[in-house]
């Protein structure tokens, strides 16, 4: 790797090695976001694509996470286009709502539920599914990812206020639906 | 009994932005009420499934290879391509007509 502060570095070099920590980050949120690997890949590049300039020009690094997948999200959003499909919103319920639902039932089966096992992957991307496409982001921005708020806030194009209530109401969400796949599977049965 | 904390409170906590005094508050309302405490415990098995999501997709080897050349293309001199050799003037067929 290249000391981006040498002056034998090129832009090119320095631009790379500010990209590769986060494409990997970049892939994984764009493959839950679309249907195949090859759409994932392909909106990647376009991603890439769009910050090529701001890349070479060697940015500040705390800006790389917040605006790469700010242009990921573009890339998203041109590709839904391309699909010939809107942003999908999810359900109307709030976190209230689907957090009272999802934990009806007395200590004991809560307890089962939060020991149950639902580490396999399938579950939590069917999960994900329940979300709309802006929740969906955001969730895996922050939770998956480890993005900072604020970072999620450039991502998204939006204010931090916004970023609070939609991350609460897709963990909302996310919660709700493993809740109920753990009771399906596990015999957990929480409403009275 | 303390009235309820909302759930963004609960979730400020979950993600350490609250500042320590509202944090204290937080912590002893949650020792005494079952409602809250649940609540907060569902948001952060929540948070800790979905931190695990990250194994669940392969990340293609080829993707440093891709992007490092998407990069190196943005950076070379443009090609200039020379313009065609004029084309000799063709008459339409309606010229051709005429004679």
């Amino acid at each position: 790797m290249v000391d981006p502060s040498s002056p034998f570095a090129t832009d090119v070099d320095a631009a790379f090695d500010a990209l590769r920590p986060v494409a990997p980050a970049l892939y994984r949120t764009a493959r839950r976001m679309t249907r195949r690997a090859d759409d994932a890949a392909a909106v990647v590049r376009d991603a890439v694509i769009s910050s090529r300039t701001w890349l070479l020009a060697r940015p500040p690094a705390a800006e790389l996470n917040g605006r790469l997948h700010g242009a990921l999200w573009l890339a998203l959003e041109r590709y839904w286009q391309r699909e010939g499909r809107g942003e999908r919103e999810s359900g109307p319920e709030g976190p209230d709502d689907l957090l009272a639902q999802a934990l009806d039932g007395d200590e004991t089966d809560f307890e089962r539920l939060l020991m149950s096992r639902l580490d396999a992957s399938p579950e939590l991307d069917i999960a994900l599914r329940h979300l709309g496409e802006r929740e969906r982001f955001l969730v895996l921005l922050v939770d998956v990812e480890n993005l900072t708020y604020e970072e999620a806030a450039v991502a998204l194009h939006t204010d931090l206020e916004v970023v609070q209530g939609l991350l609460l109401t897709a963990r909302a969400r996310v919660f709700h639906a493993l809740a109920d796949f753990a009771r399906r599977t596990s015999g957990v049965h929480p409403r009275a | 009994m303390a009235a309820h904390h909302s759930l963004l409170a609960l979730q400020d906590a979950l993600d350490g932005r609250l500042d320590a005094a509202d944090r204290t508050a937080l912590d002893a309302h949650l020792a005494t009420c079952e409602a809250c405490r649940r609540q907060s415990q569902a948001l952060r098995w929540t948070r800790l499934r979905l931190a695990g999501a990250s194994a669940g997709v392969d990340v293609p080897p080829t993707l440093d290879g891709e992007l490092r050349r998407l990069l190196e293309t943005a950076s070379a001199p443009p090609v200039i391509t020379p313009p065609p050799p004029p084309q000799p003037a063709t008459k339409s067929w309606w010229s051709r007509l005429r004679g």
